[in-house]
């Protein structure tokens, strides 16, 4: 069921919630300062306590909560100050390409710098189109993509398909990719994805295949797309997943985490890195 | 004049709690039915999923954090049911209320508005990112929810000429006010859907921030939150009916059963949107609330005022 399954989900992230904390501590190498200032002022703290020490004691434990340093400030894009925030999505997470590392600085959930990184072999180099299990995968990263956007259903129908693929049912996947077009077309996706993620920068724009150009809401009709172009053998476009890892820092930074993770998601890299996977067998 | 509504005694707060309850055990069961039915899972499997899931997250060890403010996020978790439950005092059940306040509408008001702290709380007690930015996002929803749904209340107030719940019921004797209301009342809708942190409105408790607030929550934790968010969805609902669709007046049936009745179909109504519409980002809402709901809410307002002076 539907609940158990996000709650399966949230029950791992925790994990790497935990190691994204410990994080911030390790990256920033002023905060590993206010870490040792920390114990140093728990002892004075014990020495003496409520002498005029203890003003200074308690600007030294809040710097370092629980020896987790707090967030350092940085300018908002409105030029006051903010919390920042190192984290690190990735390797692993719901709807999220495997392997893929994203480190961000955030500031309150808005991304104002990123790195990003392939873990492994999978991610280099190009992916020639492919047949039905190609099909299949492109059907997955649409299921992860309308997953995140909150279209439960269509995400459902999409997993359908992926199945009716790889069971080799390819008439009824045919027809059943129609009908998913047709559906995703008349939601209220249009709206709420439609003016997202549209590169504006043509250097960059340079770089995306065709299958990428547009909006978020592009790249999910486009992926419906080359489903049913593999699916009956038409050939596709070769894909590139280095060079797209090489521009999503650029993709992401100054979007909200809803945002970016919609942007990732709709570049079909989950697709790209488990082709390249096979590939290497 | 006789009182609309009956104040009965608050031992009977009791039943109205286990009233809360099972509305709450049927928006879940319906929930999970819709579920199974849009992903080809076993209906009678969702039916058993509420007993289950209660049962395991009783039994689960309790989760914390590293430096968790642990009494913010209690209070944050706990909440929401207060709230709920504080919420179904002025809901008249039939003729019979618990709490006959003079200001009965604002008293609702009010309980909401507390909600926009609790799911804050619960976000911010976890001291973990993804919970924090589910806050962050709950905040940005609220701004954008909460004002079209005073517009809507107020629509209510305007019409009855009071703020008690039962002089609102009384004055839909012979019109429903979703009749000659309907954007009021489809303002208040939404209000509801979004601070029970529910379907399109329920990005704060995103997958893609690993279950937003609700993220470092486990056990019995996790529990009275979810049970509490039903909760406030369930006492949403139920206001809507006395508020719009006239209280437990009706033919045949009695009062108390056409007040259950009618907050079943509401209740239904919600949870079926959950699947029918896609997330709706903060900020995309945020265009939403204040270019067409405000301005819906306050031509509504006017509409009825002008009405109300004219009679």
């Amino acid at each position: 069921m539907d609940h158990t399954g996000t709650d399966h989900s949230q029950m791992d992230h925790t994990g790497t919630d935990h190691s994204q904390m410990d994080h911030t501590g390790t990256d920033h190498s002023q905060m590993d300062h206010t870490g040792t200032d920390h114990s140093q002022m728990d002892h004075t703290g014990t020495d003496h306590s409520g002498t005029d020490h203890s003003g200074m004691d308690h600007s030294g434990m809040d710097m370092a909560p629980a020896g987790i340093p707090l967030a350092g400030g940085a300018a908002d894009r409105d030029g006051l100050e903010m919390d920042t925030l190192a984290v690190q999505l990735g390797p692993v997470l719901p709807y999220w390409p495997p392997g893929l590392v994203l480190h961000c600085a955030l500031n309150g959930d808005v991304i104002t710098r990123a790195r990003a990184r392939g873990l492994d072999d999978a991610w280099h180099g190009f992916v020639e189109p492919g047949g039905r299990e190609a099909a299949a995968r492109r059907c997955d990263d649409a299921a992860a993509l309308l997953a995140l956007a909150g279209a439960s259903g269509l995400a459902a129908d999409a997993r359908r398909l992926r199945g009716a693929l790889l069971r080799g049912d390819t008439a009824a996947a045919q027809h059943g990719l129609d009908r998913l077009e047709r559906r995703v077309r008349r939601s209220l996706l249009r709206w709420s994805l439609g003016r997202l993620g549209v590169v504006e920068d043509p250097a960059l724009a340079q770089h995306l295949v065709a299958a990428q150009a547009g909006s978020v809401f592009d790249r999910l009709l486009a992926m419906l797309g080359a489903a049913r172009d593999a699916n009956d053998g038409s050939s596709g476009e070769r894909r590139d997943a280095s060079r797209l890892i090489a521009d999503l820092p650029q993709l992401v930074t100054g979007l909200d985490l809803a945002a970016a993770r919609l942007v990732v998601a709709s570049l079909g890299l989950s697709s790209l890195a488990a082709e390249r996977g096979g590939h290497h067998e | 004049m006789s009182d609309p509504v009956v104040e009965v005694d608050p031992s009977w707060a009791i039943v109205g709690a286990l009233l809360l309850a099972v509305l709450v055990m049927i928006a879940v069961a319906l929930d999970g039915m819709l579920a199974a039915r849009a992903q080809g899972g076993s209906a009678a499997a969702s039916l058993r999923w509420p007993a289950a899931e209660t049962a395991r997250l009783l039994r689960q060890r309790r989760r914390s954090t590293v430096a968790a403010d642990s009494l913010l996020w209690r209070i944050g978790g706990a909440g929401m049911l207060v709230a709920a439950l504080l919420k179904i005092t002025v809901v008249p059940f039939g003729e019979w209320t618990l709490f006959d306040f003079e200001a009965g509408l604002v008293w609702f008001n009010a309980m909401d508005a507390l909600v926009w702290a609790l799911v804050w709380l619960v976000g911010w007690g976890g001291n973990s990112v993804h919970a924090l930015v589910g806050g962050y996002r709950f905040l940005a929803l609220a701004v954008a929810y909460e004002l079209p749904l005073m517009f809507a209340l107020i629509a209510t107030a305007i019409a009855s000429e009071s703020l008690n719940v039962g002089d609102i019921v009384a004055a839909q004797s012979e019109l429903w006010f979703i009749v000659w209301m309907p954007v009021a009342f489809l303002i208040y809708s939404i209000g509801v859907v979004a601070f029970s942190v529910w379907g399109p409105f329920g990005s704060s408790l995103g997958a893609d921030i690993a279950g937003g607030v609700a993220a470092e929550l486990s056990g019995v934790d996790r529990l009275v939150f979810f049970a509490g968010r039903y909760g406030v969805l369930v006492a949403g609902a139920a206001f809507a009916v006395p508020l719009f669709l006239g209280g437990g007046s009706g033919a045949v049936l009695p009062a108390w059963a056409w007040s259950l009745l009618k907050t079943v179909v509401v209740l239904a109504a919600f949870v079926w949107v959950r699947r029918k519409v896609p997330l709706i980002r903060p900020e995309k809402f945020m265009e939403v609330g204040w270019m067409l709901l405000i301005p819906a809410g306050m031509l509504q307002d006017l509409l009825i005022a002008l009405v109300m002076v004219n009679r």
